[in-house]
């Protein structure tokens, strides 16, 4: 076995979301753990070149520059890859993978993962949702239930830090929560309307990962108060979004017990056979490519969902030929997703006596209302929706010299526009699957990953009925043009999108 | 997410329900790769809550020589 330098009580893999609560909670035990992170590392603060940068400090303005969108289609369709954080996605050149079926692989290599880029929406699930494959007939049965997690749903999120309202639905227990972020006069006049004309349908206030009232486990972290910047995909300077990087990362640091190591790519999960279990890992140096083996009592695998599917059906030894923990041929099957295809803006044409000022970092969002006490629909399961109501100011570019000056200084406020898009469930099947590519590898000799996973009948009556059901919600509320969309795009890109894409969309579609 | 997912029975599922494999009770995956269905929320809460739940176990195991 390993020489002491080698040999550590935990090894986490990864260090993204899920990988820097293993390191937090490890530590936080007394176990010396190393973590390994494929990529660089990513200091608070120290590692966010562009987060006090002004928008005319950018040599493209913000914008990806052609050659490079060019060159990486896949990343370029994700709507946080701007200028301002493009340093911390995979490029498509880098790590190439092989899409079987289209499918849109979103990735962040460094230390904190995408939980510097996720859109920080975090809602608890309900016994509606782990009762799912259950009651509906599909996938297996979760082990769990609600009140199994429940309490861990608040531990973690009195760390973190989590704002929201206590709504009281069944479908979406309520949490912890610091105060919610504020929602306009538009949008709680949508909540009224819904409330008004339906019977378990709710408008509510977007639950988030952000600081409104930080409390001192929040100080003790080194956070402070949102800013309402909005710039969060940059690192935020005052942590004040949860991420690996500003909170559960170097809260592992301070015990002194976890040792962090870069540039490690796992290749293996390494078994004892004798002791018949995992004796540690097997790593590549991402710049030396010096190989390396580790180990370990306790093994906690984090390397985001598709790559941790890649390293354990890349672990084979005489006990697991097929891949690590694979004796049923079910590792890499059942992949599923979250449906984002369907969009829906349109204009509401009152309230031209209010506007807002500032920004936010999310707005309203509606639950699950479809089949959750019963089935109702020909299709299974439901979607979740984000809701957002906006007034911008509208410039008429068409003139030249003083006149073009003079109208985009003037501050004449528009209609106010909403947007919502959907969050589907997509049913997990064997068909859905990623497996080893047969013949290609990496420079650090790992297969490629075959991604093999598509969209089928449930989504397409899915997308439809949410833009039926959003119409007629528009409608009673009285809101016009509306306009219905299907990206049709690829599964995968879900790094959890926010409203951020209605407001592309709606100033596509709009101005 | 899924392709590791969890579950009650060792024949349909890799990973039980403390997010650890059957096959091999020092191994845990607590990322998006164990869920067995996704729901419609966004699922990081659930990652960190089940990585949370799953280390509690773990090192309770540990200290009962059970790992």
């Amino acid at each position: 076995m390993g020489n002491n330098t080698n040999t550590f009580d935990a090894i986490v893999i990864g260090s993204g979301i899920s990988g820097g609560w293993a390191a937090k909670e490890l530590c936080e035990k007394g176990l010396k753990t190393l973590v390994l992170e494929r990529g660089r590392n990513v200091v608070h603060n120290k590692d966010y070149p562009t987060t006090n940068m002004m928008p005319w400090e950018f040599e493209h303005r913000g914008q990806i520059p052609v050659d490079i969108a060019d060159k990486n289609p896949v990343v370029s369709r994700c709507y946080a890859f701007r200028e301002d954080a493009m340093h911390f996605f995979v490029k498509d050149t880098e790590h190439p993978y092989i899409q079987q079926k289209p499918f849109d692989w979103i990735r962040g290599y460094q230390v904190g993962g995408k939980s510097l880029l996720w859109a920080r929406q975090t809602q608890r699930w309900s016994d509606f949702d782990f009762e799912g494959p259950a009651r509906d007939g599909f996938a297996v049965d979760w082990p769990i239930r609600y009140k199994d997690i429940a309490p861990w749903y608040s531990y973690v999120e009195k760390f973190a830090g989590i704002s929201g309202n206590k709504d009281g639905l069944d479908m979406l227990p309520d949490g912890e929560f610091l105060p919610p972020i504020e929602l306009n006069d538009v949008e709680k006049y949508f909540q009224n309307v819904v409330a008004k004309n339906y019977n378990g349908r709710h408008v509510i206030y977007g639950r988030c990962a952000h600081l409104t009232e930080p409390q001192k486990t929040h100080y003790d972290q080194g956070r402070v108060q949102c800013q309402n910047r909005t710039l969060c995909q940059r690192g935020c300077p005052f942590g004040g979004y949860f991420s690996s990087n500003s909170s559960t990362i170097p809260w592992a640091l301070k015990t002194g017990n976890m040792t962090l190591r870069p540039y490690s790519v796992v290749q293996e999960i390494i078994y004892d056979d004798k002791k018949n279990k995992a004796a540690g890992v097997r790593i590549i140096d991402a710049q030396t490519k010096v190989v390396t083996e580790y180990f370990a009592n306790i093994i906690f695998v984090n390397a985001a969902a598709l790559n941790t599917n890649l390293l354990l059906l890349n672990s084979k030894s005489n006990r697991f030929p097929n891949g690590f923990g694979n004796d049923n041929d079910v590792l890499g099957k059942y992949v599923a997703f979250h449906n984002y295809r369907a969009h829906i803006n349109a204009k509401c044409n009152d309230f031209t006596n209010v506007t807002t000022e500032g920004r936010r970092p999310t707005t309203a969002y509606i639950p699950r209302f479809r089949n959750v006490y019963k089935q109702e629909t020909d299709f299974l399961r439901g979607y979740a929706a984000g809701f957002g109501a906006y007034r911008g100011i509208q410039h008429d570019t068409s003139g030249f010299g003083t006149e073009l000056k003079d109208a985009l200084a003037s501050k004449d406020l528009g209609s106010w526009y909403v947007g919502s898009h959907m969050m589907g469930e997509t049913i997990p099947k064997e068909s859905n699957y990623v497996s080893l590519d047969a013949n290609k590898k990496d420079e650090w000799e790992m297969p490629l990953l075959n991604i093999n996973v598509e969209y089928d009948d449930n989504d397409e009556k899915m997308v439809k009925d949410f833009q039926e059901q959003m119409t007629e919600m528009y409608t009673k509320a009285g809101f016009t043009d509306i306009h219905v969309d299907d990206s049709k795009h690829a599964p995968g890109l879900d790094i959890h999108e926010w409203v951020v894409c209605v407001w592309v969309k709606t100033l596509k579609h709009l101005y | 997410m899924g392709g590791v997912r969890m579950g009650k029975d060792p024949k349909t599922s890799i990973l039980n329900e403390w997010n650890q494999m059957h096959a091999c009770k020092n191994v845990f995956v607590t990322d998006g790769s164990c869920m067995t269905s996704t729901s419609t929320q966004n699922p990081s809460l659930t990652y960190m809550a089940l990585t949370a739940r799953a280390v509690d176990y773990a090192v309770s195991q540990m200290k009962k020589g059970e790992i």
